[in-house]
């Protein structure tokens, strides 16, 4: 990848090119999906007595960025810009209850989503099949 | 242990470390699908760029060992069965109006 002359960007306190500051921060990308691994969704045991509870979670995160740059020419100055955002998702799925003689898995359930979800789905079979009746109540009408 | 990839697309299926808890040894099996996607331009006076990077990780199963037991304990996310149940509900329900509907007509 050639480096392009006059297109500089300050990164970590040095200035570098613009490119190879895109460069670096899509390493960070990189550095950050590798970090992606099996102690984020399984937390740390706690014990109680003679009994070890393992907090399970379903995580999902994201980031993206965008830059821009461009030289001055001789009818216009040169501009420069930046912009990026992130964002973590975190969900508790399960507990794993460990005691000296048995392991289980105890399911987390969010009733609020749940209830909300319900709700939801009850308000369009009601909206849907009242359409419905009503069809067959002017069908069976007189003419 | 298992890795699809199409495109920007990723699938693995990642086993974790041995779990000690004294009593028992665990593996935990995660799931992990990601998306990534950079790209950079350059034109004659000028540079962009642009990144996304997104990840998700659920958890499987946990391979229990435990003295003269191995098992594999399944994990289920409830919240989404429940709420991918509703869903399907809704869309059968959707179908069977539609027909009743014309039915009527």
């Amino acid at each position: 990848m050639t480096q392009k002359e006059g297109l500089m960007s300050v990164f970590d306190g040095k200035e570098i090119g613009l490119m190879e500051a895109v460069n670096r921060l899509f390493d960070l990308f990189t550095e950050v999906k590798q970090e992606a691994t099996w102690k984020r969704v399984f937390g740390d045991p706690q014990t109680y007595g003679d009994t070890t509870l393992i907090p399970i979670a379903s995580v999902s995160y994201g980031v993206g960025l965008g830059i821009g740059q461009q030289e001055p020419t001789e009818e216009a100055e040169g501009s420069q810009g930046a912009g990026g955002g992130s964002g973590v998702m975190s969900r508790p799925i399960a507990i794993i209850e460990v005691t000296p003689t048995k392991t289980v898995v105890r399911p987390v359930i969010d009733y609020t989503r749940v209830i909300i979800a319900g709700l939801l789905t009850l308000a369009w079979i009601a909206f849907l099949w009242a359409n419905v009746i009503r069809k067959l109540v002017r069908s069976h009408e007189p003419a | 242990m298992v890795t699809l990839k199409f495109g920007p697309w990723k699938y693995q299926i990642a086993r974790g470390e041995k779990l000690n808890l004294g009593t028992c040894q665990m593996s935990p099996l995660v799931r992990v699908l990601s998306f990534t996607r950079r790209r950079l331009t350059v034109g004659q006076d000028d540079v962009s760029g642009a990144g996304v990077q997104w990840v998700s990780l659920m958890p499987i199963a946990m391979l229990v060992e435990q003295p003269g037991t191995r098992r594999l304990l399944l994990i289920g996310d409830r919240t989404r069965w429940i709420i991918w149940a509703l869903g399907a509900i809704g869309v059968v329900s959707c179908l069977v109006a539609g027909v009743a509907g014309r039915r009527a007509q």
